[in-house]
């Protein structure tokens, strides 16, 4: 182990020396262990909850597997075909993918309005950056509680407050919508705080030179604070897609996937699947499309990135 | 000059106006959670409790377990924050002070787990735990959050800092590795161990999916999951929900605001490209 050399030498020979040959090697050998000692309890976790679990899932899924989760029988891709087929599977996916344009987007560019307005430090500053950045303190359950109140639908507060009459959470067409709203309250905090520590480290000079070149607002947006802070941007929007694309917890307290399933989403689709009927031959798949479409959703980012992130 | 100070005024008239806005869920809940039943869903609705009352808040602590629920999350966030902040301290130590075969195979893999949602693999998580016999116990709560490959990555980033020369200095005053380690590292990096120690506590704190599917006994419950069963979907009894909403909302908002800036700073980390 010519690596090790370099910073222990030292001290090895200062014990050697003092010692007769054997122990000195089985120090050698402790020394040369110790790097992965320090290692073993992370990748102990890492082996038992993510990657076992993630490959018995793949494996899993080529088979028929009863309540227990004990495999049956070794069909190829049947649980993928049959899944596919399945009417309510294909509407989790549709409306997970609806969700996620809805709530992904929108929370970015608030995110990043937020961030203008506050980019520069004023007197109250310290206080409205903390209240736009606190509801990603918030946990979702606590927040659906919340929603849930304002938006019961004959004496709730948005429709008592403003006179409106609508069904925000039994309405299949809207239902998603007022879901989206709930998540986009969430994750707008998140996107601002970073987004503010983007627009900060834009340079000034730069800014400077448009404003004296005569440049609009509208242009400084556009030609410097938008490239600018697209690395940030990026991240953001491949993170969040990850996210939204697995979320479950909103619906699960609010909807339970109703009305019509008009909510039902993947997680929610895998929840039912395994705790209503022990199914996990419908449930491995889908966790593995699900995954799929993650990936796939990342990759079109990364796609983007190539094309519009600038860094410098 | 004087328009540009008007224009100062304006924006930060706006600003607060706006954060009310968006603070506007939690002062409501706030309000509901001091207002007498009937007042919660009256017509026209109330922005504020005719009649203050601590009544919600007796009945979410008396006739419900919610003090259980609060203890449990408590226990959950403590012993994740602590073990993923121990685990992650070492696995740095060894990826940014020693060099090894398979060092960076490891970290590769490290790093690979982010990319695996851990939702998608709550399935096979769930039949591992119920196998184990760790359904509704405190391990079995735990035992998906007790380490994070991010904060791996944060704390190598930062003891990558530390020159080498601070441990060969540390070896030629003949100082162990575990010394090194605890008497040094440790100490010197206290600030960073902080900030995994706060946005781990928060982000386990609010988790809801996984506590939920491994457990099922209502003194196993977490806040998140707890306060969700406080009423069926139908009912209309929201004051005592909202007292223990604003209850479970008070440790991880008063930690944000405490430390915004070292939360933010261990949760940014990996966001910007080197």
């Amino acid at each position: 182990m010519p690596s090790l050399i370099g910073s222990v030498t030292g001290k090895s020979l200062k014990r050697g020396a003092s010692m007769n040959n054997n122990p000195k090697s089985n120090r050698r050998l402790l020394r040369s262990l110790e790097p992965y000692l320090w290692l073993t309890p992370a990748m102990i976790l890492f082996a038992v909850f993510t990657f076992y679990p993630f490959l018995e899932t793949i494996y899993k899924s080529f088979f028929i597997v009863n309540a227990l989760g004990n495999l049956k029988r070794f069909v190829w891709f049947e649980n993928y075909t049959y899944i596919l087929k399945d009417k309510l599977f294909v509407k989790a996916v549709v409306n997970t993918l609806w969700y996620t344009v809805l709530t992904v987007p929108i929370s970015k560019v608030f995110g990043m309005l937020l961030a203008l307005l506050a980019n520069k430090r004023r007197r109250t500053s310290a206080f409205y950056e903390a209240a736009f950045a606190v509801p990603m303190a918030m946990a979702s359950s606590v927040t659906a509680m919340i929603f849930q109140l304002l938006y019961v639908p004959s004496l709730g507060f948005l429709n008592g407050f403003f006179g409106w009459n609508v069904q925000w959470l039994n309405n299949p067409k809207i239902a998603m919508i007022s879901i989206a709203v709930i998540q986009i309250w969430l994750s707008t905090g998140y996107a601002f705080i970073f987004m503010l520590s983007a627009v900060r480290s834009v340079p000034h000079d730069v800014i400077e030179s448009a404003r004296l070149d005569g440049a609009s607002g509208f242009r400084q947006l556009t030609k410097i604070y938008v490239p600018l802070t697209s690395p940030t941007m990026f991240y953001l929007i491949i993170t969040d897609l990850a996210f939204s694309m697995m979320m479950m917890s909103l619906v699960n307290v609010l909807t339970d996937g109703g009305p019509q399933n008009s909510t039902i989403t993947i997680m929610q689709y895998i929840y039912k699947q395994i705790s209503a009927t022990g199914n996990y031959t419908n449930a491995n798949p889908a966790a593995i499309i699900a995954f799929i479409l993650t990936l796939a959703a990342s990759m079109l980012g990364f796609l983007w990135e190539k094309k519009g992130v600038h860094y410098q | 000059m004087k328009t540009k100070k008007l224009w100062d005024v304006f924006v930060q008239l706006f600003s607060t106006l706006l954060a009310l806005v968006i603070l506007f869920p939690i002062l409501y809940a706030f309000s509901v959670s001091l207002m007498e039943q009937k007042a919660v869903l009256a017509k026209p609705p109330n922005l504020l409790p005719p009649k203050v009352t601590f009544e919600n808040y007796v009945i979410a602590f008396t006739r419900t377990t919610l003090w259980r629920y609060m203890l449990n999350s408590f226990i959950v966030a403590l012993i994740c924050s602590i073990s993923r902040m121990v685990i992650a301290t070492m696995a740095a130590f060894a990826f940014s002070f020693f060099e090894f075969r398979g060092k960076w195979f490891l970290f590769a893999l490290t790093l690979s787990t982010i990319m695996i949602p851990p939702d998608v693999l709550i399935v096979s998580n769930f039949t591992t735990i119920s196998r184990a016999g760790l359904i509704n116990t405190y391990l079995g709560v735990c035992s998906i959050f007790l380490v994070s490959a991010t904060n791996i990555f944060l704390l190598r980033q930062h003891f990558l800092t530390f020159a080498k020369s601070l441990k060969e200095a540390a070896y030629v005053d003949g100082c162990e590795n575990i010394r090194f380690f605890t008497r040094i590292l440790l100490p010197v990096s206290k600030p960073i161990l902080t900030t995994v120690f706060l946005s781990s506590f928060v982000s386990v704190w609010n988790q809801y999916v996984w506590p939920m599917l491994v457990t099922n006994k209502n003194e196993l419950r977490t806040i998140q999951v707890g306060i969700t069963m406080l009423k069926d979907r139908d009912s209309s009894i929201f004051g005592p929900v909202m007292a223990g909403v604003i209850v479970a909302l008070i440790p991880t908002v008063l930690l944000f605001l405490m430390f915004q800036r070292r939360i933010v700073a261990g949760m940014m980390t990996g966001a910007v490209k080197e």
